[in-house]
């Protein structure tokens, strides 16, 4: 394959695979800019809260999202910068919410047949992968050309978010294979599910995890899927086994009525609300366990395979006390672990979508507009 | 093969007659393309069970032309009685008792004694069989896991050749109306139990079950497929769960995803809020309206475009955010009816009783 990352190509991706519109500029792999819908001022008639079908109004945000980008872009280079400035357009085309993707994936098709530069699709999840290669506008980041050149494949992704939890082995730059994912929920979903079960409102994962510092793993949950020798993980469960302990604990579980009547649910113990120590102990529970076993699959995987570096994304590794069991566990086995070099790497976002384009720019993997075509279940 | 049309001529002589030499047809009902021979006779069962290529010991049901053909056959109770006055001739197949002595050949009946008969709301077919004096076998066209026939060209297609050699004679009516099959009614036990659901649905209340685990749940759900499976051929089948967290919603889609043998993983589709998977008929779409805030938003889902015949639409926390869904498709006194409804909506209620322990609703809404 092509390593040599001396060719600085002005790419502009796109991404809107589920809740965000987000445009990026890169220079070869420096950001120059980054910009997600949420977290610009796009939002002031909501008066600070940004209901869900605000954030997912792509349609309405593409242009400003893509402009703001631009403009962004523009005054980090310190000279302007204009769509026909690019040397290719790149896009999400899925994994995601299909009337979602296909807003980006028009937009880039037009972009491209339209300014006559090429197109690049990019798989979401590819994106969150190379995440970690993304380098700053001064060109910083976690390697250097002649690093990122001494890099021994395979290397292993752990993708944590919101809607994926997997295990991706890359024997190349572009070429991969989940080795192990969640059969149920992702880990972020848990974070948010459980947050909502404690009372912490949605997405409360954030919230949640500040709470566990508070308390103690006094909860004894169990770590699922300890014997199963597979690589795929179930959070599911232990979502299930914290909602059991809450209603317990809130004498929320009931004897099943005799009566054949609908409105007669059964006979209830005295009814309240859980405790502040026990929502902080029953997070702390919930991220133990959950820690647990996403530690456990990662022994497992480098247990088999004999991978040196690993590239962790999403959403989730965003929480520093994720990134530590990762290191922890990742040291035990001589393994070195690199996250993206800014927060807003970690979430769904343009830039980690025109990096996984940069790769494939240098070694010209480009697609017709027309033949393009957005695809929610895209396989990475 | 000889081919007649439903219009032609003498037709009940000639159908008459080749039943009588022990012959295999192709008949039209109100459900799907038919497959009959004399009933009574060993040599043409066995016929039509090369025909079918059937394992043996599945039971395959008959086809009078009236209640009083029947009752020479199965034993009617109360049960069976009221279907017959009250949804026959139609797409219903009531499952009997055989008479002491039964006159039927072997290989129809179940291994527990039992028989299917069916009385099709066929104009032609009942003259045929009543002029005939006896019942004859009412199995759909298609070999054992083919698609349900509705055109003769299209079923002669998919049929390997040894199969279409089998035929004497085939009555063409045309492309016939994408019915599902007849519903399956068992009335031997105490209480009336579908074990396929048809366009002629018993019941608002379809099951209600308790399941002690995940493995109980997924065994429900499978049930669950099983009787809902056929209509697919024609209609949608639109699942709202009611359900907390927890409860085992995702698991009762992979069950029915695994039943329906989609290829890979099923996941919770919280996050992506719509996740597609291939089927035979057509497509599952996994919906989660969980992190769905309000019914504008649920509409942006575009969700009716997903609501056609041969798909799966089931949706978890369908609650708060499905009200115009329900409005259009829920029709509560079509339960009973011949139902022309191209949705059918089922609800799944899932409560808490334990740390493992449920209780599945299942009702037609």
């Amino acid at each position: 394959m092509t390593r040599d990352l001396k060719a600085k190509p002005l790419i502009l991706a796109i991404d809107t695979s589920c809740d965000e519109t987000s445009a990026s500029v890169l220079y070869g792999l420096d950001i120059l800019s980054n910009v997600i819908s949420s977290q610009i001022e796009l939002h002031k008639k909501y008066g600070g809260v940004v209901p869900l079908i605000a954030k997912r109004a792509h349609e309405e945000q593409i242009d400003p999202v893509i402009n703001e980008a631009l403009k962004r872009a523009g005054i980090t280079l310190k000279r302007k910068i204009d769509l026909k400035d690019l040397d290719s357009i790149a896009v999400t085309y899925g994994p995601g919410l299909a009337i979602a993707l296909e807003i980006g994936v028009e937009k880039a098709k037009k972009i491209s047949s339209e300014l006559d530069i090429p197109l690049i699709r990019v798989n979401h999840m590819g994106g969150h992968f190379l995440a970690s290669l993304a380098r700053n506008s001064k060109s910083q980041g976690n390697f250097t050309n002649e690093e990122f050149n001494a890099i021994k494949f395979p290397i292993l992704g752990v993708l944590v978010s919101g809607g994926h939890t997997e295990f991706v082995m890359a024997k190349e730059i572009g070429k991969y294979e989940v080795i192990g994912q969640t059969l149920d929920d992702a880990m972020g979903e848990a974070y948010d599910k459980v947050a909502r079960i404690l009372g912490l409102g949605y997405p409360g994962g954030k919230t949640l995890s500040e709470f566990a510092d508070k308390g103690k793993p006094t909860f004894n949950f169990t770590i699922p899927m300890r014997r199963d020798s597979s690589f795929n993980m179930s959070f599911s469960g232990i979502k299930t086994a914290v909602m059991f302990k809450s209603k317990e604990l809130k004498g929320e579980m009931y004897q099943p009525s005799q009566m054949n009547n609908v409105n007669n649910k059964g006979k209830f113990d005295v009814k309240r609300e859980l405790t502040k120590e026990e929502i902080y102990d029953l997070a702390s529970s919930f991220e133990k366990v959950s820690f647990g076993h996403l530690s456990n699959k990662l022994d497992k995987v480098l247990e088999k395979y004999d991978v040196k570096t690993i590239f962790a994304g999403g959403g989730v590794i965003s929480n520093p006390k994720v990134r530590k069991v990762l290191r922890e566990t990742l040291k035990k086995h001589n393994a070195k672990v690199y996250f993206p070099i800014n927060s807003r790497l970690y979430m769904d976002n343009a830039a980690m979508i025109a990096t996984a384009a940069y790769f494939k720019y240098i070694k010209g993997e480009f697609v017709i507009p027309s033949e393009l075509d957005r695809d929610p279940e895209a396989k990475i | 093969m000889q081919k007649v049309h439903i219009t032609d001529n003498n037709i009940i002589e000639i159908v008459s007659k080749i039943l009588t030499s022990g012959g295999l047809i192709i008949y039209p009902t109100e459900t799907c393309y038919g497959v009959g021979v004399d009933a009574t006779n060993e040599m043409a069962v066995k016929k039509l069970l090369e025909y079918k290529r059937r394992p043996e010991g599945k039971a395959i049901s008959i086809a009078v032309s009236s209640k009083e053909m029947a009752e020479k056959y199965v034993e009617l109770n109360d049960i069976a009685n009221n279907i017959y006055k009250n949804f026959l001739p139609g797409p219903v197949t009531v499952i009997s008792k055989l008479k002491g002595e039964s006159l039927v050949a072997k290989g129809l009946a179940s291994e527990n004694g039992t028989l299917g008969v069916r009385i099709p709301n066929y104009k032609i077919m009942l003259d045929v069989i009543n002029s005939f004096g006896k019942p004859i076998t009412a199995t759909s066209a298609n070999v054992s896991g083919g698609k349900t026939p509705y055109n003769i060209d299209e079923l002669l297609e998919d049929l390997p050749s040894k199969q279409k050699e089998l035929i004497d004679l085939v009555i063409d009516a045309g492309e016939l109306p994408h019915n599902p099959p007849s519903s399956v009614v068992d009335t031997t036990r105490d209480e009336m139990k579908t074990i396929r659901e048809g366009s002629v649905t018993f019941s608002s209340l379809l099951s209600e079950n308790i399941s002690e685990g995940e493995e109980d749940t997924r065994k429900i759900s499978k049930e669950f497929t099983e009787r809902f499976k056929s209509i697919l051929n024609s209609k949608c089948l639109l699942i709202l769960f009611n359900a907390e967290m927890g409860a085992g919603k995702t698991v009762f889609v992979k069950a029915l995803a695994e039943d329906l043998s989609v290829k890979g993983i099923v996941r919770s589709p919280t996050f992506n809020l719509i996740k597609e998977y291939s089927l035979e008929t057509g497509k599952l779409i996994h919906i989660d309206a969980w992190r769905i805030e309000s019914e504008e938003e649920f509409e942006k889902l575009k969700v009716e475009d997903y609501l056609v015949a041969g798909n799966i639409v089931a949706i978890e926390w369908a609650g708060g955010v499905s009200e115009k869904i329900r409005e259009k498709y829920v029709k509560k006194d079509q339960i009973g009816v011949l139902d022309s409804n191209p949705v059918i909506v089922i609800g799944v209620d899932i409560e808490y009783l334990g740390e493992t322990k449920r209780k599945i609703t299942i009702t037609r809404i």
